[in-house]
């Protein structure tokens, strides 16, 4: 926590000496190209490294997989959800596309352990596609429902536009990461954990 | 109909800073509030700086100096000083000037006797002194009205002129210098005047070796063999082949940079091409031969003729009038001086001609592609589909809003529809990117003919073969401000700094500045460009204003729009400056995954929790307060 507190104030200290538009009359401080290519840079990267491609270790997911578990626990009542309606509802807490959304949905329903899954949701295998969003149906599975969630342990933050609330982790009960392993290219580093059987993880503790 | 009248009431007769204060883009170009090179401010300080400078050709004064602070101007010159007489009438006299006689300023630019005297009347505040044989005689004016005359005085102080401005910013909109454009033009002054001393701001500036002093500090990456310098009487030149793209020239005349070219230019370009293929005595491609060439070239001409009052092109056909014709004049310079020279250092002449083959090649390998390119070219000169253009462009010479056309190039279509609505149809363009450009890095030229996107980006701005039919003066690159708009940015910026890198290099690459948030109650809004703009205006607006972080521009509607794109608009401008070279950043940047850069990005790793956020304003907060 102290390192980031560091960062911060450095970056609010740049903030103020580069502000641009305070009303000097001489502009020191322009920030030359290879500036705007390290910050451009680093937001991006970040953003990508602890954001988008690499999952969290403590529970296995990636932001965009947690968010729509989270919001599929909260529309949960033992029903089938429409997968477009889920689609809907996580954009509450994931800004970007419909459609990346609704991919990593699918695969994660692919992997047949968190999602209980209806209609036709493709084969990895034959690389069949999934039917259309608006088709298939998906609710969380019993053994999802058992291991992920934890409202008591689970620490909270604001949604991006500050109107709700997500996990900052999952309280996962079982080391899902090894379970399902994780592939994801960043910028810089990239991941890609191998899955394995629940026998396996099973005999050796 | 009454109300159209047109009798003697409608005929006025202007006073000489009237006529300066409304009509400013006759006498200093653009207005602009000193973002871009060429913006009004700038210009203000080279009319001072040019009289100095003309006093130093002269031979009087070795020394300027000059100070920038606060939006105040200050500039001292050590020459003769204003024949105290006349120092009023020189600053505030239209059409008076020392230059008139042409045998005292032979070679001169500014000549009309218009320039001083335009920035007298754009200043809020103008003081001038002038001090000769232990005289001094001072006056003081605002917007070119004189507020004080001072009677003749003693003095102590060494001959010269003081002269001290402020530029009015009911003009000059909420004008900033930016220290590295004043910088570069110090360099330039330096660069043409071997022998002068310029103090910026205390700091001294002095070149040795002129045009070649020049290309070292503004080249990018190593020359390919050693520059080559020449010169002879009013004529200097510089060159050498660089690894980017392109070509590179730095002109000037008499002093003046001629950011435009002109007849000088043009003359060096043909000439250097002919004299090279002369001696090798084969048939190379004029473009071969100057691919990737750097080159500055400086002469001096007698009553030189220029395209507009801004002098950024020479339009004069002969080096003085009835004189030998600019080309005769560069091209016999160049046959007897770079022809020697070739022969005198074999393994240079072996260099270029490695060079040029290269260059050949490559062309050849393009020529391939490039009929499928021509075909898509046609196409997408006859129909542009990404591009929504405006009316003027850059080209229309005779358009007084040609400077200000502008391509906004946009992310997506959600953005693209608010700026197409909200934009002015004559001078701002429109071209909208979809998804993320391809990382260009290390490609060959190839992919712009392959890649759609590129080609059609290529297409709108026609610089296929150089940058001379530019058809928009300002490239705006109008991402998001959220992480995927900056790393289009970055792409895009990759791809004009690896293929057009003229384009960066003339400043006419810019990045739009959108509002980050928009803080409002019931009678205000103020829109917000960081997070200290945001504190003030919640601290202004008081309990519970409402907060809107525009993170896409499709969020910001067209109406709202006009405001970030129209008077107001804030542009950053991409600069190229000499602490890291274009192929140093692009290979770490955006070239293969290094050892290197991935410390970079572990230490450096930029973590935001939105938890945090408002609690970490509050204790910034304190800490400005305890600090």
């Amino acid at each position: 926590m102290a390192e980031e507190e560091g960062i911060d104030d450095n970056l609010q200290n740049q903030g103020d000496e580069h502000n641009p538009f305070e009303n000097k009359k001489v502009d020191e401080n322009i920030v030359p190209l290879s500036g705007l290519y390290e910050n451009w840079f680093l937001d991006y990267a970040s953003y990508v490294i602890l954001e988008r491609a690499v999952p969290a270790l403590f529970d296995g997911l990636k932001p965009v997989q947690r968010r729509i578990l989270h919001s599929m626990k909260e529309m949960e009542d033992g029903r089938y959800n429409k997968v477009a309606n889920i689609i809907g509802n996580t954009m509450k807490y994931h800004p970007h596309g419909d459609a990346s959304i609704g991919d990593a949905l699918v695969q994660l329903g692919q992997k047949e352990l968190l999602i209980d899954c209806q209609g036709n949701w493709g084969n990895t295998l034959t690389g069949d596609g999934a039917a259309a969003p608006r088709y298939i149906e998906a609710r969380l599975s019993k053994f999802a429902l058992h291991v992920a969630f934890n409202p008591k342990t689970t620490n909270w933050l604001a949604s991006y536009d500050g109107r709700n609330k997500e996990p900052e982790q999952l309280p996962m009960k079982f080391p899902l990461l090894l379970a399902q392993g994780a592939e994801g290219i960043a910028v810089g580093m990239a991941c890609n954990f191998c899955h394995t059987t629940l026998l396996n993880l099973s005999i050796n503790p | 109909m009454a109300e159209n009248q047109y009798t003697e009431d409608n005929i006025r007769s202007l006073d000489w800073k009237e006529h300066i204060r409304l009509r400013p883009g006759m006498y200093i170009g653009k207005l602009g509030d000193g973002a871009a090179a060429d913006d009004g401010i700038y210009i203000l300080v080279k009319e001072v700086m040019d009289n100095c400078i003309d006093e130093f050709v002269m031979g009087n004064g070795r020394k300027v100096e000059i100070k920038v602070k606060d939006g105040k101007v200050s500039i001292r010159d050590y020459g003769r000083g204003i024949p105290l007489g006349k120092v009023v009438e020189v600053v505030s006299k239209m059409n008076t000037g020392g230059k008139y006689d042409s045998k005292a300023f032979k070679k001169s630019v500014g000549l009309n006797g218009v320039g001083t005297k335009a920035v007298n009347a754009l200043s809020s505040y103008f003081m001038v002194y002038s001090v000769r044989e232990g005289e001094k005689k001072a006056a003081s004016f605002s917007q070119g009205e004189l507020v004080q005359e001072f009677a003749m005085e003693k003095t102590d102080e060494t001959n010269g002129t003081y002269v001290e401005f402020i530029p009015d910013d009911t003009i000059f909109k909420k004008f900033a210098f930016k220290t590295a454009y004043l910088e570069k033009m110090m360099w330039n002054y330096c660069y043409l005047n071997r022998g002068l001393t310029i103090h910026y701001n205390g700091e001294r500036y002095n070149s040795k070796d002129g045009l070649k002093d020049l290309l070292e500090n503004n080249m990018d990456g190593d020359p390919l063999y050693p520059i080559i310098h020449l010169e002879d009487e009013d004529i200097e030149v510089a060159f050498t082949h660089g690894r980017t793209y392109g070509e590179d020239y730095y002109s000037f005349v008499n002093g003046q940079h001629t950011t435009q070219g002109g007849t000088h230019a043009s003359a060096f370009r043909e000439s250097v091409a002919k004299v090279i293929r002369d001696f090798y005595n084969k048939n190379y491609e004029a473009s071969d031969i100057r691919q990737s060439i750097v080159a500055a070239i400086s002469v001096k001409v007698i009553e030189p003729v220029f395209e507009s009052q801004t002098k950024t092109k020479l339009g004069s056909q002969e080096i003085e009038p009835g004189g030998k014709s600019m080309r005769a004049f560069v091209n016999d310079f160049l046959k007897d001086k770079l022809d020697n020279y070739l022969h005198r250092n074999p393994d240079v002449a072996e260099t270029i001609e490695k060079k040029i083959k290269q260059s050949e090649r490559e062309r050849k390998e393009l020529a391939g592609i490039r009929k499928i390119a021509r075909e898509r070219s046609k196409k997408a000169n006859l129909h542009n589909k990404k591009l929504r253009d405006c009316r003027t462009h850059l080209t229309d010479l005779k358009d007084e809003r040609r400077e200000e056309t502008t391509l906004f190039i946009t992310e997506g279509d959600s953005a693209s529809g608010s700026i197409t609505k909200s934009r002015d149809v004559n001078t701002q363009a429109v071209f909208s990117l979809r998804g993320k450009p391809l990382n260009c890095y290390g490609l060959t030229k190839k992919v712009v003919y392959e890649n759609e996107e590129f080609n059609l980006i290529q297409a709108a701005l026609d610089i296929e073969e150089d940058m001379d039919n530019l058809r928009y003066n300002r490239i705006v690159i109008a991402t998001d401000a959220d992480v995927d708009g900056m790393h289009i940015r970055m792409l895009l910026l990759t791809f004009f700094l690896q293929f057009f890198p003229d384009l960066v290099k003339r400043n006419h690459v810019y990045v739009l500045q959108t509002p980050l948030f928009r803080v409002r109650n019931k009678k205000k809004t103020i829109y917000c460009y960081s997070d200290e703009e945001r504190r003030n205006a919640i601290a202004e607006l008081g309990k519970n204003p409402e907060i809107t972080r525009f993170k896409g521009l499709g969020e910001i509607s067209p109406d709202e729009f006009i405001h970030f794109i129209g008077e107001d608009i804030r542009l950053e401008p991409v600069l190229l400056t000499k602490d890291a070279s274009i192929d140093s950043i692009l290979s770490y940047f955006m070239g293969k995954n290094t050892q290197e850069r991935q410390d970079f990005i572990i230490d450096n790793l930029r973590v935001e929790k939105d938890l945090a956020e408002a609690t970490a304003s509050e204790e910034s907060d304190e800490l400005e307060i305890a600090s």
